[in-house]
């Protein structure tokens, strides 16, 4: 990023080729395909605007899903959606209700449940879910990203990894 | 182990579900996107910036140009007419008795009424009104302090072609030595002490009339003659401009 600030393009390029691929999936586990494109597009400009104020406090990896976070919250406030339902244990059997075991019976469809599973999860958990599964990051580095502590980033997960258990209940060992 | 179990076991990890979310598909961004995201890369600025920045340029510049036009205006300019003509007024509307303080001459009242009541004030005090965009009563109240300051010189041949028909000017013309003393005495507005040319003055007008006369008979030569003759009488003598004029082709 130091070198694309100070004018080399082509660093530019390695780093978007090396983090476009989980940038894209975090943002297509939550939404829509049309929406993650706008928000994927909006992300990378934003980054390229901020390009001269960066500085290296953290890695790339932190930065750039700092500012796809960013974005992401600001879509959640823009458009009055349910994940921003308050963390209720409920939440998980409602939205487990309308699964159809039936239709499950193979791994295939069992990462099709996971995925519709994490779409349902409350906006908090589905990110700080997504942030370690998809993008890799470390507890401290979702903390830092979500801007919460470290325990507060624990919680989530141990929320969301208890309601995908449940969604996958019956389907899946 | 039961479900309850894993969960607590797990906590925040679960690697068998983590297991489970890399086998799913692995999409990769449209190449359009991919496309649009590196172009913008490369631009110079942002689009977003690109938009501000001639709002900005634009304020600027006219900010610039503003304070620009402020401070070289008044020096860029050359000197108004109107305040050209206002100075010649307030010299000529000046008091007699202030002028003659300063310059320590004997006032004459009546030369002052003469210059002021001279035909060539009324032109010269509309052009002064076409000029002014103020109304005429600031140039009255001017007048006093202009007094305090020392009167403009006046060119002899304005004097000449704007008050030929004047008494004043030609006594006062008759009574000096030469013409540049009569224009002196004009611009102080005082008279010039009295000469026996003054005293031949209505004489001397009628050997003009004569010459004149003689000139409209085509006597040329007598014309000339009679002239030098003229001259010889009075030497300093002011001929009024109109006459000179007719007598040119004399000299």
């Amino acid at each position: 990023m130091l070198q694309y600030q100070a004018g080399d393009a082509s660093a530019f390029d390695s780093l978007y080729e090396k983090y476009k691929a989980d940038v894209y999936r975090y943002l297509l586990r939550q939404f829509d395909a049309g929406t993650a494109e706008e928000l994927y597009q909006d992300i990378w400009i934003n980054l390229i605007q901020a390009k001269q104020r960066y500085t290296p406090s953290a890695t790339f990896r932190t930065y750039l899903y700092t500012i796809t976070h960013n974005r992401v919250r600001d879509h959640w406030r823009r458009h009055a959606h349910a994940h921003v339902e308050p963390l209720d244990e409920s939440n998980a059997a409602t939205h487990t209700d309308h699964i159809n075991p039936e239709r499950i019976h193979n791994d295939r469809q069992a990462v099709a449940a996971l995925l519709e599973g994490i779409k349902l999860l409350p906006a908090e958990q589905q990110q700080a879910f997504l942030l370690k599964v998809q993008s890799g990051l470390s507890l401290e580095d979702i903390a830092e990203v979500m801007q919460t502590s470290r325990e507060s980033t624990k919680s989530r997960l141990r929320y969301a990894t208890r309601k995908l258990r449940e969604h996958l209940k019956g389907i899946w060992p | 182990m039961s479900d309850d179990k894993i969960v607590k076991l797990h906590a925040d990890e679960d690697p068998q579900l983590e297991a489970l979310y890399q086998q799913a598909d692995k999409p990769v961004p449209p190449a359009h996107l991919d496309n649009i995201i590196k172009q913008a890369a490369r631009e110079p600025q942002s689009p977003r910036r690109s938009k501000l920045t001639p709002w900005f340029a634009g304020i600027a510049a006219s900010v610039l140009v503003g304070v620009l036009f402020i401070r070289l205006y008044p020096t860029a300019l050359p000197p108004h007419p109107a305040s050209y003509l206002e100075e010649e007024i307030r010299s000529e509307h000046a008091p007699a008795t202030q002028s003659m303080a300063r310059e320590s001459v004997p006032q004459a009242p009546a030369d002052s009424d003469a210059l002021r009541d001279t035909p060539a004030k009324a032109p010269e005090a509309a052009r002064l009104n076409q000029y002014k965009k103020s109304p005429p009563g600031e140039l009255k109240r001017a007048a006093p302090d202009s007094s305090l300051g020392k009167a403009a010189p006046v060119s002899p041949e304005r004097e000449k072609s704007e008050t030929p028909a004047s008494p004043a000017l030609n006594a006062a013309g008759s009574s000096s030595a030469t013409v540049e003393e009569a224009d002196m005495a004009l611009d102080m507005q005082t008279p010039a002490p009295e000469s026996a040319s003054h005293k031949a003055a209505p004489e001397a007008q009628a050997d003009l009339e004569h010459i004149i006369e003689l000139l409209e008979q085509g006597k040329t030569e007598d014309a000339k003659r009679a002239y030098q003759e003229f001259r010889r009488l009075y030497p300093d003598y002011i001929i009024e401009p109109a006459t000179t004029a007719r007598l040119e082709n004399l000299r």
